[in-house]
């Protein structure tokens, strides 16, 4: 008997490895060419990540799909380089994780070129130019830059390249900004419409698109941006990638000289998104 | 605020599709504890040198450091220090980290439970001859069980929500779902409250198992009289 129970336990425990061991392998034919990193310039696939939370930029439509502008650009860039793309859609805190691991080559999701980030990653040609502005609630009068947020309570994204900015900028002015991270955007915009937060930052085409979905009471606290972006494609840098990143530049070029790309912005965006900033 | 009930229900069947996914990695992540958290209890029982020493350090670790930073640590820092392990799959990592997490607090549980049976009985079964593997089967294990599937329970229970942190490194769930979902629609509340209430029934369902079960373990407790 006590042989028996023993042999049983065996089992158990060897189908269960066996189970552990199958859900890494069926996925390993796919992810071969995931697990092999960075030598983007030799696989014909190319796994680009994203929060798939950003609409109209990127999103998912009902049937998972993934859909909006960076979705078009990326696709038509592929086609012409002889790439398939493969979404993986993950939480915005383990996107850049995921690409320092060599689980995904790239990110859509709007990324905006900053110091910090081009300090370590290589950036495509930028592919849409967008910039800071405040969601304020409608009856708001007290909000009309950024020295008037001085003593009231601002949201921002956690970690993200607004939140960088207002803690900068609040560093240099006296920090009388009550900075109030969160770890995604879900709720944030309710929390203006309610009055917990005086102002929310975020990008302009992605504030007024969800301002006007979203029927809260809410507005833009003006026109100016308050800081200017370029958002580009990151690549981890290495050698293999620079080759692959450079054809990838010549073509995103390429789209917004035929006047591709504006027609993609106006497809998704409420406001064209390719016109450069000013140097 | 005007809730949408017509998009709650909805949505329902698309964050279902993903129910399995949750149920496998909460189940097996559950099994795996369970197997696992029994050696952790055993060894630090019979205090095996060294080892016990060692598993209390990670069992602190474990017990210490939240789940989410566990998950990263050994999704994206693991295989930093040993390359071999960056072709793991998303899922994989999060079943492995919920395992060993949770091994480490039901080892507590099952610690907790091996106390409760009085060691008089180990002596009483050594007395009337039964083997040690005998007395343990037919006597001190069902003991221990029935003192340890309370807690235990609650385990199960709380890593099938757990799981839902898996999203951070790219596994997508039935809250991961709904947030993809929702962001289009910008309709959050109504999204969360239909994978909440989802959750909730699952808690209800695995509640009334454990109810079964306790019955059962319960059974050489109650009065010949009451017996069924």
């Amino acid at each position: 008997m006590s042989s028996f129970k023993k042999l049983s336990f065996l089992l158990v425990m060897s189908t269960l490895i066996l189970i552990l061991a199958a859900c890494s392998d069926k996925k390993d034919d796919v992810g071969s060419s995931e697990a092999s990193g960075n030598s983007t310039a030799k696989k014909d696939v190319l796994v680009v990540g994203s929060s798939g939370i950003y609409p109209p930029f990127i999103s998912t439509d009902k049937d998972g799909n993934a859909q909006g502008y960076d979705v078009e650009v990326l696709e038509l860039v592929g086609e012409a380089l002889g790439y398939e793309i493969k979404w993986e859609f993950a939480e915005f805190s383990g996107i850049f994780g995921m690409l320092d691991t060599g689980k995904i080559d790239t990110v859509a999701n709007l990324i905006a070129m900053t110091d910090e980030r081009r300090a370590k990653y290589d950036f495509s040609t930028p592919y849409a130019y967008s910039g800071a502005t405040l969601v304020v609630h409608e009856d708001n009068t007290s909000i009309n830059s950024i020295e008037d947020l001085k003593g009231k309570k601002v949201g921002v994204l956690l970690g993200n390249n607004l939140h960088t900015f207002l803690e900068k900028w609040n560093e240099e002015n006296g920090k009388e900004i009550i900075i109030t991270p969160y770890q995604d955007v879900s709720g944030t915009y309710n929390e203006v419409a309610l009055g917990r937060l005086d102002a929310f930052i975020d990008v302009k085409i992605t504030a007024a698109s969800r301002i006007r979905n979203e029927g809260l009471p809410l507005k833009l606290y003006g026109e100016e941006y308050l800081i200017n972006f370029d958002y580009g494609f990151p690549f981890v840098r290495s050698e293999e990638n620079k080759e692959f990143l450079e054809a990838f530049s010549v073509e995103i070029q390429k789209l917004q000289d035929s006047g591709k790309l504006k027609e993609l912005s106006d497809k998704w965006s409420a406001i064209d998104v390719t016109i450069p900033h000013k140097k | 605020m005007n809730f949408d009930i017509g998009y709650m229900v909805d949505i329902f069947p698309r964050i279902l599709e993903y129910l399995p996914i949750v149920l496998y990695m909460g189940t097996l992540s559950f099994i795996l504890a369970v197997i696992v958290g029994l050696v952790f209890a055993v060894i630090i029982n019979a205090k095996v040198p060294v080892l016990y020493h060692l598993l209390k350090v990670i069992i602190s670790y474990f017990r210490g450091v939240p789940t989410l930073i566990q998950i990263f640590i050994f999704y994206f820092g693991l295989p930093q220090l040993i390359p071999s392990l960056s072709s793991m799959q998303a899922i994989t990592a999060v079943i492995i980290a919920l395992s060993i997490k949770n091994a480490a607090y039901l080892s507590e549980v099952f610690r907790s439970a091996f106390l409760a049976v009085d060691k008089g009985q180990f002596e009483a079964c050594e007395a009337v001859n039964m083997t040690k593997w005998q007395g343990l089967r037919t006597v001190i294990l069902p003991q221990v069980f029935r003192v340890a599937i309370p807690a235990t329970g609650n385990y199960y229970i709380m890593m099938i929500k757990e799981t839902s942190l898996a999203f951070t490194i790219g596994v997508v769930d039935m809250l991961a779902r709904a947030k993809l979902e929702s962001a289009v629609t910008y309709k959050f509340l109504e999204a969360y409250l239909a994978v909440g209430l989802i959750y909730w029934a699952i808690t209800v369902v695995l509640t009334f198992l454990q109810s079964k079960l306790e019955h059962y373990m319960e059974r050489p407790y109650l009065k010949e009289a009451t017996k069924p």
